[in-house]
């Protein structure tokens, strides 16, 4: 039975190993999914940050022409106000979503970190659970068998 | 003017903060859980192993303690034993002490529970051991206790039963009385010696000691009655009428008696016969012991040279009273003079020598200062004296009547010289019998010798005048027969006969009345 404790312990530590090389690799790879979902979604924001520029500019443009259509200054008076309005807005927009872009990007590393970390420390798991079975099994090696030995007495001090 | 196209915002008002997947924080706390479990399995395989060890270590130390205890308690209730043996330890003592030791196993439990309880039932096993022998002791000592205020209260009853037995040889009490006074008697003992059951058996039972006691005190009672002078004058008239189951005035008392009860009782009165007679020698032994004493210090005092003359007179009639055995006269008789006069002794010797003691009692009036050997040397010398000076008389008178001294032994009774000389001695002893009976009152002063050689002579005189007597009578008869016959009378003359009849007969001269009257009076013995 000692023999099968100890072989058991050993096939368990390699398996906890393996497990946790496994996490780690798995860890791995989310990290860098985690990168390029991070960049991708940035993109995207920048996407949109260029798209309502675009919108912006199509809107000033739209204001200019009304507003000469209108034969108003457009680059005074309300065209401008309305322009400088739409600017603050869009410009506020604008950085919420390169806020976005940036924060994405910084999620998406910063989701890889942790990612990585969360490997190492499914690596540490599987190497501490490995470690702690070996020695499972290295006590059990080292006990003897069942009814060859027992414990020398105690040795104590009676009170006088 | 137409409205100017104003911006669209698509409505973002804040930046879009991604969700993050704290994978890192989830191992962590799932690597943390593993190691957790990990240390908690190595913790508890540790803990079990170590709590294994402990445990093992623990039923050696359990069973060292259990066995260095069991012999600390084995020691302690070895003690106890002894001192419950001593009656030094009551129950509730005995009780506190186990209930003490069987801490010992409470405080055992903490370190190995199955020797606690192993302990435990050495100790409560131990002690409900002692426990008993303290119980069984206390009964022991109470039944003890019962039986001997049963006892004493029998034995003062038996004493109060022999009292009131004695008077029914009076009639002082009747046979009802007494059986109310014995019932009364048995209640009390009912009363002490019921508590307990051993002792109620024991002193009430058929042939208890109550029973016992009681026809103790009727033999003791009967016996006392039965010795004693009331009964019968003398042993022997007692003992006969007991014989025949005569009991006198206590008879009702030996109603109900067995025939062995009183076969005992007879045996008793013989014991008290002998012990009486008994008594009496011890007494006579006391008394002797005691003179034995008393002779051996007036003894001592008597040969002291500082004791006075006077005293030891004194002493000396005081140990004859002592004395009572022939050692002791001995002592005594050999007991120095106390004599004032030193010669007395000799100068005594010397008058019996030259005869002036003819009597004891000359010697005798100085027994007082003289010993007893002393006059029992002068009393044999007065006696042997006195032997020689009858000898020499006997020899004498033997002389006198004719007897060879050599001839006694072939010699005849019937020969005239031996007649003769003892009719002489016969004479003699006589008179000195005579002598001695006229001293025999007179005090010792006043008595003089007797003079043997003197009454020797008279004895010889008076015989000689007896034959003398003798022979003129024998001539007066022969010469009253001649003249009876000459004158050829019928009867003849005797010192009887009238000589006033003779005269009448006219055949006598008035000379020849004359004789006759002469030899009738020799006759008659007034001549």
């Amino acid at each position: 039975m000692q023999a099968v404790a100890i072989a058991a312990s050993v096939v368990g530590a390699i398996g906890s190993y393996q497990q946790g090389v496994a996490a780690k690799t798995q860890y791995n790879l989310q990290a860098k999914q985690a990168t390029i979902e991070g960049e991708r979604k940035a993109i995207q924001y920048q996407q949109r940050s260029n798209d309502l520029l675009r919108r912006l500019q199509a809107t000033n443009a739209a204001l200019a022409a009304r507003a000469y259509a209108g034969g108003v200054d457009p680059f005074g008076g309300s065209p401008d106000i309305v322009r400088a309005a739409n600017e603050t807005a869009a410009g506020r927009e604008y950085s919420t979503l390169l806020a976005d872009a940036d924060a994405a990007l910084r999620g998406g590393r910063l989701q890889a970190e942790l990612y990585q970390q969360a490997g190492k420390t499914a690596y540490q798991q599987g190497v501490f659970s490995a470690v702690s079975k070996l020695g499972q099994a290295a006590y059990f090696a080292g006990q003897p068998a069942p009814g060859t030995q027992s414990p020398a007495p105690i040795e104590y001090a009676t009170p006088a | 003017m137409a409205k100017l196209p104003r911006f669209q915002e698509s409505g973002l008002i804040s930046a879009d903060v991604p969700r993050l997947d704290f994978a890192n924080v989830r191992e962590s706390g799932r690597f943390s859980q593993s190691i957790a479990e990990n240390l908690d399995r190595i913790s508890s395989f540790a803990f079990g192993e170590a709590q294994k060890r402990q445990k093992e270590q623990n039923r050696i130390l359990g069973i060292q303690l259990r066995a260095d205890t069991e012999l600390e308690v084995q020691k302690v209730l070895d003690d106890l034993a002894g001192k419950a043996d001593r009656d030094e330890l009551s129950y509730e003592q005995a009780q506190r002490e186990v209930q003490a030791m069987q801490g010992f196993a409470r405080g055992l439990a903490e370190v190995d529970i199955e020797q606690a309880s192993g302990l435990m039932r050495s100790i409560s096993t131990s002690g409900n051991l002692l426990l008993r022998k303290v119980s069984e002791i206390e009964t022991t000592k109470y039944v003890a206790d019962l039986e001997v205020k049963s006892q004493q209260a029998v034995q003062s009853l038996e004493r109060n039963l022999e009292t009131v037995y004695s008077l029914f040889a009076t009639n002082q009490i009747t046979p009802e009385e007494l059986i109310e006074y014995e019932a009364g008697a048995r209640g009390i003992i009912t009363i002490i010696a019921g508590k307990s059951k051993a002792t109620a058996n024991q002193f009430l039972g058929k042939d208890g000691e109550f029973e016992k006691a009681r026809i103790a005190a009727r033999t003791s009672a009967l016996t006392k009655y039965l010795a004693s002078p009331e009964f019968a004058p003398d042993e022997v008239t007692a003992l006969n009428r007991i014989s025949n189951n005569d009991f006198g005035a206590m008879s009702g008392l030996a109603q109900g008696f067995t025939s062995r009860q009183i076969g005992d009782l007879k045996k008793s009165i013989a014991a008290t016969f002998i012990e009486q007679s008994q008594a009496t020698d011890r007494a006579n032994k006391q008394r002797k012991a005691g003179n034995d004493l008393l002779f051996t210090e007036l003894f001592r005092n008597y040969v002291d040279p500082s004791t006075p003359f006077e005293v030891k007179n004194q002493i000396r009639q005081e140990l004859f009273k002592a004395a009572d055995s022939t050692e002791e006269l001995e002592k005594i008789i050999n007991l120095p003079s106390t004599a004032a006069d030193p010669l007395l002794f000799s100068n005594l010797r010397e008058m019996i020598y030259r005869n002036q003691i003819t009597d004891i009692k000359q010697i005798q009036k100085y027994a007082k200062v003289l010993s007893s050997g002393e006059l029992a040397q002068l009393q044999t010398q007065f006696m042997a004296t006195d032997k020689e000076l009858q000898s020499k008389v006997f020899r004498d008178i033997s002389r006198y009547a004719g007897v060879p001294d050599n001839q006694m032994a072939i010699f005849n009774p019937k020969d005239a010289a031996y007649v003769k000389r003892e009719s002489v001695i016969g004479i003699y002893e006589s008179m000195v019998q005579k002598e001695r009976e006229a001293r025999k009152n007179l005090p010792a002063d006043k008595i003089t010798p007797i003079d043997y050689e003197d009454l020797k002579q008279k004895a010889i005189d008076q015989y000689d005048s007896v034959q003398k007597k003798d022979a003129t009578k024998q001539e007066a008869t022969a010469w009253l027969e001649t003249l009876s016959s000459e004158k050829k009378l019928k009867n003849k003359i005797t010192p009887s006969t009238s000589v006033e009849d003779l005269r009448r007969t006219k055949k006598f001269t008035e000379d020849e009345l004359k004789q006759i009257q002469e030899k009738i009076n020799i006759l008659k013995g007034e001549l």
